[in-house]
């Protein structure tokens, strides 16, 4: 079930990518798709990955600590970054440079994600390619 | 105890996928020509809204 969903993710990714160059309005709704994503799928998708290894007690003590605090964070900067699309839907000319931000905290939140769920992120200019599990 | 099976290194990638296609299209932004209506805005920020509200709790 987790893998259709995670399948679908990547559809979906796919059809909001076609929508890349169109209207104002298809902007908006592929930012809000993609954003929709992050925190309906792959957030719970890695919140059950880490409560799964937490019961079963293959993390605990200081990493299961460092862990949830990883998590909260990306929480925080999700919402926060969230705060901020809402902000410039609702005035965009009063920051217009604002969207840079939001995409750097997502990035991070990308990036903390993919190390709570056993891979790692490689910087790279447009693209962050996933290294396999440890 | 035994660890349980890790996200696959696709399963990963298909997770990020989504994050990196959300930073690839707001960083790429462009304001432009059409503004949306007051009720497309109201729509769009209660979907952003719903969302912030989707995302669990680690307690």
């Amino acid at each position: 079930m987790k893998r259709k969903l995670l399948v679908g993710v990547l559809l979906l990714t796919f059809l909001v990518g076609c929508a890349y160059l169109q209207t104002t309005k298809q902007k908006y709704e592929a930012i809000t798709i993609s954003y929709e994503s992050v925190g309906m799928i792959a957030f719970p998708t890695v919140l059950a990955y880490l409560q799964q290894r937490e019961l079963n007690g293959s993390l605990s003590g200081d990493a299961l600590v460092n862990a949830k605090a990883a998590y909260a964070n990306a929480r925080t900067k999700y919402i926060e970054a969230g705060n901020m699309i809402i902000g410039f839907i609702q005035a965009p000319q009063v920051n217009p440079n604002v969207m840079s931000s939001v995409a750097l905290m997502l990035r991070q939140v990308a990036i903390i994600l993919a190390d709570l769920s056993g891979g790692t992120v490689q910087n790279n200019v447009m693209t962050i390619p996933v290294i396999g599990g440890k | 105890m035994a660890e349980p099976k890790k996200l696959t290194p696709i399963e990963i990638e298909a997770i990020v996928s989504a994050m990196i296609l959300a930073i690839q299209l707001l960083s790429n932004y462009i304001g432009d020509d059409t503004a949306l209506t007051e009720e497309e805005k109201v729509a769009f920020i209660n979907r952003i809204k719903l969302a912030q509200l989707s995302v669990p709790e680690w307690k």
